[in-house]
């Protein structure tokens, strides 16, 4: 009873920060969602579910809805795919120094914040004229892309770009977690002749369940809510509103359209949107045992 | 005793977070320690909040620094904000009622927004009739409400009627600034040279949104057309469609330069002025303000890199569209209003606001300043939009950063024809239809 009452108290100060700082927020971003919002106006008209019955026919807000998708989709994918293989292969590495080097150089780009990265990156990579890329591009005699200027060509640009500045720390949890596999089970399919595929699909891949299931949660999350990209590269949605998200519809409806309400019912239905994603992703990844 | 202890650092960090919380941050630029408008210490101290720009700065410094010798019962005190930052900061005061400045350098663009929540005060009667009289008609359209007028102007914001000619690769053709509009088409075609998505030389830079949107506003008007009608946009004309299709067709026929400035595509802020800083543009019609920006970021000399000259009106009938500028408003929650008022008062006397325009190359938003042989004589290189000043129109009453973003993504679609519009016309019934639910919410 005591050590209850102990626990209580200590978790007073995080239950507070969580209360203050997102589930106050949320609430009233589910309240002003039914208003006409301004925060500067004495009176605020009430809507009911008028802001969202204008979501379905904003074709905008829709074009928003299906790039968050395509981008969250494609991006995590490659991301866990691409983690996994680097993790095996980090984990394989048998000299200390050379290994951590490999993670070093690859958690680089996550120290950085995101939008300074972007900002380099839309000034020194991705430009048409002197831009990285499409410096090397020429010099094997390719005809240079429009990256960012290109309706066809934004969306990759902010996946590749997106990849680079976040594979770091998924690289590190899956190399981690490989290295918490005993070894006996791989000293086991080694008597057994199994060769590196199927040792990796049949051994890491089940065992590593528990850091694959956090690892996917955590990386959709954060991929819906990514914005500084977006905003840097996709300016204002990027032609063709190709580069349009959810987060960067929010800003816009948000702070210049000046429209509070509807900004705050995008939001709410990105939240829910979040919510079923992950809800999805933790029943099929749901892991009860361990080792 | 483990109790006592848990409860002493649970409240210790409690504190800390509520401490935290209360704290300022940000990178703003001070002048004076006081934070409040109080009349206590003998002084009435005056906030005033302006944004960061090196020239405008240390003009506003130097005026509020005569105002403060001048007085013996109030004080100014000058803050500056990144720009970025700068319209939420004033939107948050505002709406903390009383925690801000007691003056706002606002930007007509959004100052609308403003102006609608009431959360400004009147401009006195006495200040607000001699500007009527002596104002251009775009510098006070933003502030008006009703018979009411809520802000004052500083500038007379012109980003139609001047442009910005490479007078290096001018002179190199030995050909002279073309004056009329099929001239300027014709050499940006003759000098427009691009390899794929690369562009050398662009002929004609107007893809900056300012340029974009004036351009195509003031063509619908020169060609007797209409673009806000009964408070709605109407872009059903057919001056508005001829408007577009030129637009689309410098692009898209005559390729005198990209979408480069429109998208981003050489980094976010880059657009044409930086591409003619850069060695990479004939010609860019913009407002003389950006003049100081060649001058400081690419070390160009206007009269010997390159001139600011006119940029002639597409249609029969002299008129172009002008927002309105950078003003000055006084919060209706300010408990100083009198001694805001009273600086203002002092900083929009004839010589003040003069100095103020010269130091910071603008367009005077007072004619009896813009029609002074002094000012002329200061600011030569503005000369060229001196002469069509009255036939400035207000752009109209909405957010004008909405309709240059809408109008953006449909001149973007078109020209990289996308395939979400047909043709010009469906285009612009969309973006009619997408500005109009805009006011209707908003």
């Amino acid at each position: 009873m005591k050590n209850n009452r102990f626990v209580a108290i200590v978790l007073v100060p995080a239950l507070t920060l969580l209360t203050l700082f997102v589930i106050i927020p949320i609430m009233g971003s589910f309240f002003f969602s039914l208003f006409d919002y301004n925060p500067l106006r004495n009176q605020n008209h009430f809507l009911g579910l008028g802001n969202y019955a204008r979501l379905l026919q904003d074709s905008t807000y829709i074009k928003s809805f299906q790039n968050t998708l395509i981008f969250v989709f494609v991006t995590v994918a490659i991301n866990i795919a691409l983690t996994l293989v680097l993790g095996q292969f980090i984990s394989g590495v048998k000299r200390r120094w050379l290994r951590n080097l490999f993670l070093v150089a690859i958690f680089l780009p996550c120290v950085a914040p995101v939008a300074n990265s972007a900002v380099v990156w839309s000034r020194s990579m991705y430009p048409t004229k002197g831009g990285l890329i499409n410096v090397l591009l020429m010099a094997l005699d390719i005809t240079p892309v429009n990256w960012v200027g290109s309706p066809l060509m934004l969306m990759p640009a902010l996946i590749i770009f997106t990849i680079w500045v976040d594979i770091g720390y998924n690289t590190v949890l899956f190399t981690a977690g490989i290295d918490g596999i005993p070894k006996d089970f791989y000293e086991a399919a080694d008597i057994d002749g199994a060769g590196h595929i199927i040792r990796f699909f049949k051994i890491t891949l089940p065992l590593l369940g528990r850091t694959f299931s956090f690892v996917t949660a955590m990386t959709i999350i954060s991929h819906f809510q990514m914005f500084a990209q977006f905003e840097i590269m996709a300016r204002d949605g990027g032609p063709g509103k190709a580069g349009q998200v959810l987060t960067t519809y929010i800003y816009y409806s948000g702070f210049k359209a000046k429209d509070m309400g509807y900004a705050s019912a995008i939001s709410v239905t990105l939240f829910l949107l979040i919510l079923a994603v992950t809800l999805v992703q933790q029943r099929l990844n749901r892991v009860d045992w361990g080792y | 005793m483990k109790r006592i202890f848990a409860l002493l650092i649970s409240a210790i960090m409690i504190v800390s977070l509520f401490a935290a919380c209360g704290q300022g941050g940000g990178t703003s630029s001070s002048d004076g320690g006081n934070t409040s408008s109080s009349s206590g210490g003998g002084k009435t101290t005056v906030e005033f909040w302006g944004h960061v720009n090196e020239a405008w700065n240390a003009s506003h410094r130097d005026i509020v620094g005569r105002f403060n010798a001048s007085q013996s019962e109030i004080e100014v005190v000058p803050t500056f904000f990144p720009y970025d930052d700068f319209e939420a900061k004033i939107q948050t005061s505002l709406m903390a009622g009383g925690a801000g400045a007691d003056i706002y350098e606002i930007w007509g663009g959004w100052g609308l927004d403003f102006v609608a929540t009431d959360a400004l005060s009147p401009v006195p009667d006495a200040v607000i009739k001699e500007l009527i009289a002596d104002s251009y008609e775009p510098v006070l359209g933003t502030f008006k409400k009703g018979d009411t007028y809520y802000g004052v102007p500083v500038e007379y914001n012109n980003e139609y009627g001047g442009m910005l000619v490479n007078k290096v690769e001018f002179d190199k053709l030995g050909i002279p600034y073309p004056e009329t509009w099929d001239e300027i088409v014709n050499v940006a075609r003759q000098t427009s040279v691009s390899n794929g998505p690369v562009f050398e030389m662009r002929g004609l830079d107007f893809t900056t949104d300012d340029t974009l949107t004036h351009t195509f506003l003031t063509t619908i008007l020169s060609t007797g057309g209409q673009y806000w009608v009964n408070d709605k946009f109407d872009f059903s004309t057919p001056q508005a469609t001829q408007a577009l299709q030129m637009l689309v067709d410098l692009i898209v026929v005559d390729n005198v330069t990209n979408l480069d400035s429109a998208t981003g595509a050489q980094g976010a802020e880059i657009d044409g002025a930086h591409f003619l800083g850069r060695g990479e543009a004939m010609m860019v019609p913009r407002g003389p303000w950006v003049i100081s920006m060649l001058e400081e970021e690419y070390d160009k000399a206007e009269g010997v890199d390159f001139e600011f000259v006119k940029f002639p009106i597409y249609g029969p009938t002299k008129a172009f569209t002008a927002e309105t500028g950078w003003s000055m408003c006084v919060p209706k929650n300010t408990q100083v209003a009198e001694a805001a008022w009273e600086y203002l008062d002092f900083f929009l006397d004839k010589e003040n606001l003069m100095e103020h325009n010269v130091r910071c190359a603008q367009i005077p938003p007072l004619k009896s300043i813009a029609k002074d042989p002094e000012f002329a004589k200061q600011l030569p290189f503005v000369v060229p939009l001196l002469d069509i000043l009255d036939a400035g129109r207000f752009i109209g009453p909405f957010n004008t950063d909405v309709l240059k973003i809408g109008l953006r993504n449909v001149f973007v679609s078109l020209c990289t024809q996308d395939g979400t519009y047909a043709s010009v016309s469906e285009a612009l019934t969309s973006l009619e239809n997408e500005l109009n639910t805009t006011l209707k919410l908003g």
